[in-house]
């Protein structure tokens, strides 16, 4: 901002008063942040307390569980929170990506250029835009046997055309409700952006989703 | 013994509509009876599973099979009749995408019994009594069908000829159907929708369309739409654009947006899918563009809450065969 | 089906990771794969030839390239299936060099994935289809709507190629705004001396005969598209014949009706008979006819017999409907101030003397209300000007961006004060200054320097109220942006407004479907690269109707759009249509309108007689949005149809 020194005179009392008037102001806002600070403080607390009951109660339950299994009870499982090891570690997740061609698909060769290594499990599907991935697509795709998909459109303002990337991201908060109500979980179904830059997000987008993924385990759609 | 070919009408997993929907043929149910004998129907006429078993295969012309396939006594009668039937058509909803029944496949088994037997406000079932397969009692055993753990439609379980989608058919295609089969004219190939409408219930819904574009959605309790412009325009989700035409446009005519009863148009595998994919588009994104992007779920979701159950709007009558069809197994 | 597969060893880029003897004994297998050749290094000349040779040898059905990225060679491979006679859309090209040989460590999971990747391909390649380019013949002559400084630069540029240029015009002369200012930022040049000449280009240069002006003129509509517009306008009657006029005011002198003169902001009269203002261009008067006695149903012929060209004045001159065919079209229309009473404590509108920078401009202005000398409504030249800028400007309330060229105004304006009324006191009132590039910084400089001048920084319009007492003295009460208070008296207020879009942005925006943005301004295809081109195919957009810009960056706009136009419409060239584009299948439409908005091409059209819509193939960019929202999936995306992706799904998937 560039100002002149040219301002008319103010009498020096009006001055003085106005930077008091300020100075007291900042003191009444100093005053909030800190009580906002010990209230953060409070909570902080109280959550950890709060994990550490639970984390107790987990303990037990695994106990039991762990007895009744061995006492070859016949019943169902009942714990949800497996620990991750129970899942074969030969598991590798299908997971199908569906890449626009200007962006995501150009930050996936970004990130071959780069040379940086990521999961085998991420198949790739080029559209020319992410207003083409249809939602029947990533149904299908969950019909038949991927375990996960990814959506990655253009950064909002970058879509090569314009618009379908909004669109995309309309359909997917959709999606995302639809999914869970099948059950399918959140982490199975990703939707981000991508620029034709970002090889490094690309990389770690897909290395997370698969360490999700399979930690979710395998996914079976067609049940009868 | 009467020569006119034989026809049968069943009611597996269903409402009783479609029977409903054979006597609202009114009066061509005359000419119907002049032409076939109805020899199986259990809701109208008497007619014993054994004497179906003693027909020779094909000796049914036509079988009406309505009703989805939920128990295993519903798929033994899909089996029987498909065994003694020429044409077998799966008629109504639930018989060709699983229809209501069908929406039980976003809850387990389990889950359903306990809705049902145990843990709704109105029953009082302090031993938690459910249905078993086989029952012990003094008199010996107690057998009743498997209850099956997805409900599948007619298609999934045997060979069906053509296709009949409605909530119920509605008559007028009924009598369509019958008449063309009258004419002894070449039939449509095998696997066929018949009795339906070329593309969607809009192209049947006589509502003032334009351009869409929609910035917010409504319940139907919320607004009273204006009764010229279409509905979705104005905001309420009709399943009209990814519905099957066929019915004339019956709802979106009385004021009432399209459920989606005729199922998926040709060449859409799931009516859902579809609808998320038009929805999606036609929501005004003016807002979202000047938006920062971890704003917009945010923001959108505002727009899509007046959505409260999708799979109920989006494959009401649909999810057996949509391509998830349910709840998922892990 | 014959699926002919080929695997690029890219040197050892790809063979280092990926195992291709494993992957091509595992690919031979699997149905409908005809051979797998290898292949040293695909895009090199000997590579392509190989390529070819093989092509030529085995015939196949489809063929599957995996190599490097298709954002490398796709188009080289393409380029060789053509040159065998292979349609080139029957290849699917697999990334085994970005996306998996240079991003996997370990050898056997890429050898795995590299086999996923192939099994997806080749289930996609079999659904494909040939596709075909077609043609057609375009028109190379180009509309232009707006004779300012941009529509101007245009139209020479195309004429000075040969191409027939018609410019539409809505007042009765050309030049734009900054014909009527006397001098033009940055370097003090006179408006009039530096637009004429090229208005004379125009009018009678080397290439005039390629240039069609018409003044007084609208479009009324458009038909069509890129290639091949038809444009109807509408051409008011001017009563004089601007062939045969000369210019010699006779006529003016004649006409016994005085009204208020627009291009003066009404600060002084004009005839009804008149020029625009003197040496408006094209030369020639014209009849307001609304204030002509004639259409008050006298019969004055007072013009007509002053005139000494006979046939001049035309009295039952006519609206006339021309029609146009052209393949593109530049909007240049230009801009308009934000009105300044909608900021009512500035007093514009009620106070004497407080004027926008518009009519200071034409007060400066030797054609102007006061002959070029800077006076009061009552005749005194001004002892303190105020300048406020920013008026309605960098203000969520008003217009949240900044024009840009106000700053440059006020500079200029406090340039011509110091020249013609020295003595004056002049008080900047601004909330930023701008002054980009490297000719703008002088005129500030020398804003600065002016000993009678002082700058006072305010935060908000609201902080500013301006007052008259009863004898006419203008008092400015302001807060600064410290919080201080202030008041100074003013003769004279000019506002720097905003610079919005013009008159005439919506009217056209719905008749050309060219979207304006959030401000009105005609919306360009991309901020950055892409300033010149609306969204629409062949609609370009140029100067301050597309944002606000200085004469520059208006010039600038129209002659790179001219750019475009001399690229895209050559003689004798078709216009080549690509074969990716979406495709309405008329059977399955029923007409639910779900598609048309969704596109941002324009490109889908609703037909209200068949009830179907149906897509502009040389509008459409194949993005396939639309194809997705087709709830009855009765739009094609070709080259990403439904059977192809959900194919390739299966495939990746087996």
């Amino acid at each position: 901002m560039i100002s002149k020194n040219k301002q008319p005179s103010v009498p020096d009392n009006d001055r003085l008063s106005a930077i008091e008037n300020s100075i007291s102001n900042l003191e009444q806002k100093f005053e909030a942040i800190e009580n906002g600070y010990t209230n953060v403080l409070n909570v902080t607390k109280s959550l950890a307390e709060k994990i550490g009951a639970l984390k107790d109660v987990l303990s037990d339950k695994i106990n039991a569980n762990e007895e009744r299994s061995s006492t070859h009870e016949v019943s169902q499982p009942q714990v949800i929170l497996a620990p991750v090891e129970v899942k074969s570690k030969q598991y590798e997740p299908k997971i199908v990506g569906f890449l626009c061609n200007w962006c995501s698909y150009a930050g996936a060769d970004k990130a071959g250029s780069a040379q940086i290594p990521y999961p085998t499990n991420v198949r790739i599907v080029k559209v020319m835009c992410s207003g083409r991935i249809d939602p029947e697509f990533i149904l299908k795709a969950f019909q038949e046997g991927a375990d996960g998909v990814m959506i990655l459109a253009c950064h909002p303002g970058d879509c090569h055309y314009k618009e379908g990337n909004y669109r995309a991201a309309q359909r997917y908060q959709m999606l995302k409700k639809l999914l869970n109500q099948y059950g399918i979980e959140q982490d199975r179904c990703y939707f981000d952006y991508v620029s034709a830059g970002e090889g490094e997000k690309f990389v770690r987008l897909i290395t997370e989703t698969v360490a999700k993924v399979k930690s979710l385990g395998p996914l079976k759609v067609l049940v009868e | 013994m009467s020569k006119k070919p034989k026809i049968a009408m069943y009611w597996a997993s269903a409402c009783g509509g479609c029977e409903v929907s054979l006597a609202n043929v009114h009066e061509v149910l005359l000419d119907i009876d002049a032409n076939f004998e109805l020899v199986f129907c259990p809701c109208l006429v008497d007619g014993k599973i054994k004497d179906v078993e003693a027909m020779d295969d094909g000796e049914l012309l036509i079988t009406f099979f309505n009703g989805a396939i939920r128990n295993s006594e519903n798929e033994e009668m899909a089996h029987l009749l498909r065994k003694k039937t020429k044409i077998l058509i799966a008629y109504g909803a639930c018989s060709k995408d699983g229809g209501i029944p069908a929406l039980a496949n976003l809850s387990s088994k389990e889950e359903l019994f306990n809705t049902v037997y145990i843990n709704n406000p109105s029953i009082d079932n302090p031993k938690g009594i459910i249905p078993q397969r086989v029952t012990i009692v003094e008199e010996g055993e107690l057998r009743i069908p498997e209850f099956y753990n997805k409900v599948k439609s007619l298609g999934q379980t045997v060979d069906v000829d053509y296709f009949m989608p409605g909530c119920p058919p509605e008559p007028d295609q009924l009598i369509n159907v019958v008449n063309l089969v009258l004419s002894g004219a070449e039939l449509p190939p095998k696997g066929s929708v018949i009795g339906v409408g070329k593309t969607t219930v809009c192209e049947e819904c006589s509502r003032k369309k334009s351009d869409k574009k929609i910035s917010r959605i409504y319940r139907t309790y919320e607004i009273i739409p204006d009764e010229e412009t279409c509905l979705l325009e104005q905001g309420i989700v009709c399943m009209g654009i990814a519905t099957r035409g066929g019915c004339g446009g019956l709802c979106p005519n009385v004021n009432m947006p399209c459920t989606g009863c005729y199922g998926p148009p040709a060449g859409v595998d799931d009516q859902g899918a579809k609808m998320i994919g038009a929805l999606g588009a036609i929501i005004d994104i003016a807002a979202i563009k000047d938006m920062p992007e971890e704003d917009i779920p945010d923001y959108v979701d505002n727009i899509l809450k007046s959505i409260p159950d999708y799979a109920g709007t989006f494959y009401k009558f649909s999810l057996a065969t949509a391509l998830v069809n349910g709840r998922v197994n892990k | 089906m014959k699926v002919g597969v080929y695997l690029c060893e890219c040197g050892t880029n790809i063979t280092e990771k990926v195992d291709l003897d494993q992957v091509s004994a595992t690919i031979s297998e699997l149905d409908n794969v005809g051979y797998v050749s290898k292949i040293g290094l695909m895009c090199s000349y000997d590579g392509v030839s190989v390529f070819e040779d093989d092509l030529q040898k085995q015939k196949p059905d489809r063929v599957v390239v995996a190599a490097c990225s298709p954002r490398d060679h796709e188009a080289t491979f393409m380029k060789a299936m053509t040159k065998v006679g292979i349609n080139q859309y029957l290849m699917q090209m697999v990334n085994f060099r970005e996306q998996l040989s240079w991003v996997t460590e370990d050898k056997q999971a890429a050898t795995d994935k590299a086999i996923v990747m192939l099994k997806g391909a080749i289930a996609r390649v079999v659904q494909q289809e040939a596709l075909e380019k077609k043609s057609i013949t375009m028109n190379n002559d180009v509309l232009i709507i707006g004779a300012g400084p941009a529509g101007l630069k245009a139209a020479l540029t195309l004429a000075e190629a040969d191409r027939k240029v018609t410019i539409i015009e809505k007042s009765p002369m050309i030049g734009g705004l900054p014909v009527r200012y006397e001098e033009l930022f940055p370097k003090m040049e006179c408006g009039p001396c530096m637009l004429e000449p090229i208005e004379h280009e125009i009018l009678h240069g080397d290439h005039a005969e390629n240039i069609e002006i018409i003044t007084q003129a609208e479009l009324k509509e458009v038909k069509g598209f890129y290639g091949n517009f038809i444009a109807k306008i509408i051409k008011a009657p001017r009563y004089v014949d601007t062939e045969i006029c000369i210019g010699c005011a006779e006529c003016v002198g004649a006409c016994p009706v005085s009204v208020k003169n627009p291009m003066n902001s009404n600060m002084n009269e004009k005839k009804a008979m008149d020029f625009t203002f003197f040496g408006a261009l094209p030369n020639a008067t014209y009849i307001d006819y609304e204030a002509c006695l004639r259409s008050k149903g006298e019969s004055c012929e007072a013009c007509k017999t002053a005139c000494p060209i006979e046939g001049a004045v035309i009295f039952d001159d006519k609206e006339e409907i021309i029609e146009k065919n052209v393949g593109a079209i530049l909007l240049a229309i230009g801009t308009q101030l934000y009105d300044a009473t909608l900021l009512p404590n500035l007093g514009y509108g009620a106070l004497k003397d407080v004027v926008t920078s518009y009519e200071f401009e034409r007060i400066l202005s030797s054609g102007g209300p006061t002959g070029g000398q800077i006076l009061k409504s009552n005749g005194d030249i001004p002892k303190s000007i105020a300048i406020i800028h920013c008026v309605g400007s960098l203000d969520e309330n008003h217009k949240s961006y900044c024009s840009g060229t106000c700053c440059q105004t006020g500079f200029k304006f406090a340039h011509e004060l110091h020249h013609k009324v020295g003595e004056s006191t002049i008080t900047h009132f601004y909330k930023q200054l701008v002054f980009p590039g490297k000719s703008d910084y002088p005129l500030y400089k020398n804003a600065m320097n002016n000993s009678h001048a002082k700058f006072v920084n305010y935060l908000s319009t609201s902080d500013i109220n301006v007052v008259e007492n009863k004898k006419g003295v203008k008092t400015i009460s302001y807060k600064d942006v410290s919080g201080i208070s202030g008041e100074i008296e003013a003769d004279m207020i000019i506002l720097l407004p905003a610079t919005i879009p013009g008159l005439d942005n919506e009217s056209l925006s719905s008749l050309l479907e060219v979207n304006l943005d959030k401000e009105g301004f005609f919306e360009e295809l991309h901020g950055l690269v892409d300033s010149v081109r609306s969204k629409v195919k062949g609609i370009f957009v140029a100067g301050s109707c597309q944002s606000p810009t200085d004469i520059k960056g208006a010039v600038n706009q129209g002659v790179a759009a001219a750019g475009y136009m001399l690229s895209g419409l050559v003689p004798g060239r078709k216009l080549e249509i690509e074969p990716i584009v979406a495709e309405v299948i008329e059977d399955k439409c029923a007409g639910c309108h779900v598609c048309v908005l969704v596109c941002p091409y324009k490109a889908i059209q609703f037909n209200e007689e068949t009830k179907k819509s149906s897509i502009n193939a040389v509008l459409c960019q194949g993005c396939g949005t639309c194809v997705s929202a087709c709830p009855a999936n009765a739009i094609i995306g070709h080259h990403f149809t439904k059977e192809e992706i959900y194919e390739e799904i299966r495939g990746v998937l087996s």
